[in-house]
């Protein structure tokens, strides 16, 4: 018995740190004084960090990385809710089918869906790309993950509950924001954070959409073509590291705290 | 408060699920001030007949009058009527006071009257202090009595309570059985509650429909079920009910071999398959004599009275028989030779 949980620690340690090393060795690289991620370390230093608040084209690619994160957050999650509402409480006609149908951008590569989105707007639609284009391409991936953590959410809680709003009066517009969006709130919180991280870490997408204007993602890998880019890059890399982390944790918290509250013990 | 208006007309409901009807020939009234009970197995379509009443389902067929206004179109928020849900539905996110209140918003009342109408309500259902308790933090009692505060602080005609006690220990049930009784005679608004438990509906109720497959099998007062079931099923789900089987021929069951019996003819039994039925302390037992002979193949004191079975050649299920404890003191042993015997008038003729 001791021996086989001996060799299950080996195993979970390595996966861990097959998992996890690569990542961690990048803000000791990032904290390096030299040119090149090798061993032997040479020295700690700063100025990989400090040299990031000058650099003006990567500070104007983030900005626009974070517009279009958050833009896409609001509007794939304000579209997911009511096609999650549709999908979890109503029986309709070849349900099962439109749900896969919304959720088949999760299973094509994004680089299919780059290219064909491409093609759409540039030739048939005739539209300009810009950070526009990026972010309409970043909604059209994240619905199906907004959909998903929404109706989870919503299929969770007793149908009674919204008959009886609508037992005391309420109209079905009124039990929408007295009882089925505050109720739904955890789920919204995960969908708005799961919109953000997915557009925020694109690459595929923005590379093939977006025009003059660049996004984080995409400036990272123009970079990484010199060499002595690559302590900033990496620099930059920690810092987004350290950034999804905490908005992780975040999400787990609420997500677990939204959960304490609606199961109210049994029934 | 019962008086002989009606509150609520059924005319002909039917209603359908697809392929399958789950109700037909729905239609009798439900008078102002009474506790109605629409008693019956799962499945059998009460709940199905009380979500039709609350505007949350809608029939396939026939009409509804609330309050002699015709309920078609109308909505569930827009129908005076208020529901007790089986699970409660109490809403999670708000505590007690927030839900009891949750109707009243929709009302045109000023602040202090609303305020005073959950107070009201709050010791009406004897929550006194807990008004500020979150939905999670309360009992299943607790939580069955906001849900009663909840709609009856709406001040609907007519309230809806889709088996409220089903969820409760035994002992809660009981005492919450006198607690609704009261509470409605308080109250004076019409109560429509469903339920699976005969002893319950008997309990509680003014009248009360037994449903089977969707349809009314009797309607009567809880005497006049127990008194006059006018046929098989309904004898066999109010209380307990002897059945002796034979041939039906107006007044008089033949038995074949175990004779003929005289007996009060109801419903349809005549000429055909028919049953005389027997309330269990309807019957005496004595050493010899009686109407049919037995032995006891079983006994159990009850403190108050005992209950026997007696089984009794050619019939293929033994009689049970309840002997008040003032008759007998010493009783019959098991394995004893008795006579069974009841008064002429005592014994039924049930058709099939």
């Amino acid at each position: 018995m001791a021996k086989r949980i001996d060799l299950l620690w080996i195993y979970a340690i390595l996966f861990i740190m097959f998992l996890y090393g690569p990542v961690l060795l990048m803000p000791v690289f990032a904290l390096n004084d030299g040119t090149f991620a090798t061993f032997p370390l040479k020295g700690f230093t700063l100025k990989n960090f400090s040299a990031m608040a000058a650099n003006t084209s990567m500070i104007l690619a983030f900005q626009n990385s974070l517009r279009i994160a958050v833009s896409v957050a609001v509007l794939s999650t304000a579209l997911g809710i009511p096609a999650a509402l549709a999908l979890s409480r109503f029986r309709l006609p070849g349900g099962a089918g439109v749900q896969s149908f919304m959720m088949l951008p999760l299973v094509i590569p994004s680089i299919v869906i780059a290219v064909a989105l491409l093609v759409i707007l540039l030739k048939i639609l005739g539209i300009q790309l810009s950070l526009w284009t990026v972010a309409s391409g970043h909604v059209l991936i994240c619905l199906p993950f907004c959909m998903s953590v929404l109706m989870s959410r919503l299929e969770g809680f007793d149908p009674a509950l919204e008959e009886a709003s609508g037992d005391l009066g309420c109209t079905p517009w009124q039990t929408f924001w007295r009882l089925t969006f505050p109720l739904a709130l955890p789920g919204v919180i995960s969908s708005l954070l799961m919109g953000f991280i997915i557009s925020f870490d694109e690459f595929v997408i923005s590379f093939f959409l977006s025009g003059t204007e660049t996004t984080l993602p995409v400036y990272l890998f123009s970079q990484l073509r010199f060499p002595n880019k690559l302590p900033g890059v990496l620099a930059l890399g920690s810092l987004i590291l350290v950034g999804s982390t905490v908005l992780v944790i975040a999400a787990e918290v609420i997500r677990k705290r939204g959960a304490a509250s609606s199961n109210p013990g049994d029934l | 408060m019962t008086s002989d208006t009606p509150i609520i007309e059924l005319r002909d409901i039917v209603k359908r699920f697809g392929s399958l009807t789950v109700l037909r020939d729905i239609d009798f009234d439900i008078r102002q001030g009474e506790f109605f009970s629409l008693l019956g197995a799962s499945g059998c379509g009460k709940t199905t007949l009380l979500r039709i009443l609350a505007g949350i389902e809608q029939p396939s067929e026939g009409s509804l009058l609330i309050d002699g206004q015709p309920m078609a179109g109308v909505p569930a928020n827009r129908r005076p009527t208020n529901m007790v849900f089986q699970s409660y539905a109490i809403f999670p996110h708000l505590n007690v006071e927030e839900n009891i209140g949750y109707g009243l918003r929709n009302m045109r009342l000023t602040r202090p009257e609303a305020q005073a109408r959950v107070a009201e309500a709050i010791s009406l259902v004897k929550l006194d202090g807990l008004a500020t308790r979150n939905a999670h933090q309360l009992s299943g009692g607790q939580r069955q009595r906001v849900a009663l505060a909840r709609a009856l602080v709406c001040r609907p005609k007519v309230l809806l309570l889709d088996e409220p006690l089903s969820a409760l220990d035994k002992k809660l049930r009981e005492e919450m059985q006198l607690e609704l009784r009261a509470l409605q005679r308080t109250v004076g608004i019409t109560f429509v509650f469903v339920t699976h438990d005969q002893e319950e509906a008997l309990t509680l109720s003014d009248r009360i429909a037994i449903m089977a497959e969707g349809r009314v099998l009797q309607l009567d007062t809880p005497r006049g079920l127990y008194e006059g079931p006018q046929n098989r099923r309904v004898a066999e789900f109010v209380g307990t009910m002897n059945l002796i089987p034979g041939r039906a021929h107006g007044a008089v069951l033949d038995a074949g071999a175990l004779g003929r019996f005289e007996g009060t003819a109801m419903g349809s039994a005549s000429g055909g398959e028919g049953f005389l039925a027997l309330r269990p302390e309807k019957l005496r037992l004595a050493t010899g004599g009686g109407k049919l002979s037995g032995t006891v193949s079983e006994a159990a004191y009850l403190g108050d009275r005992i209950h026997y079975r007696v089984t009794v050649p050619g019939l293929a299920a033994p009689l049970a028989v309840s002997v008040n404890n003032l008759q007998d003191g010493a009783g019959f042993a098991l394995g004893a030779g008795v006579g069974v015997d009841w008064d002429a008038g005592a014994g039924l003729i049930l058709g099939p």
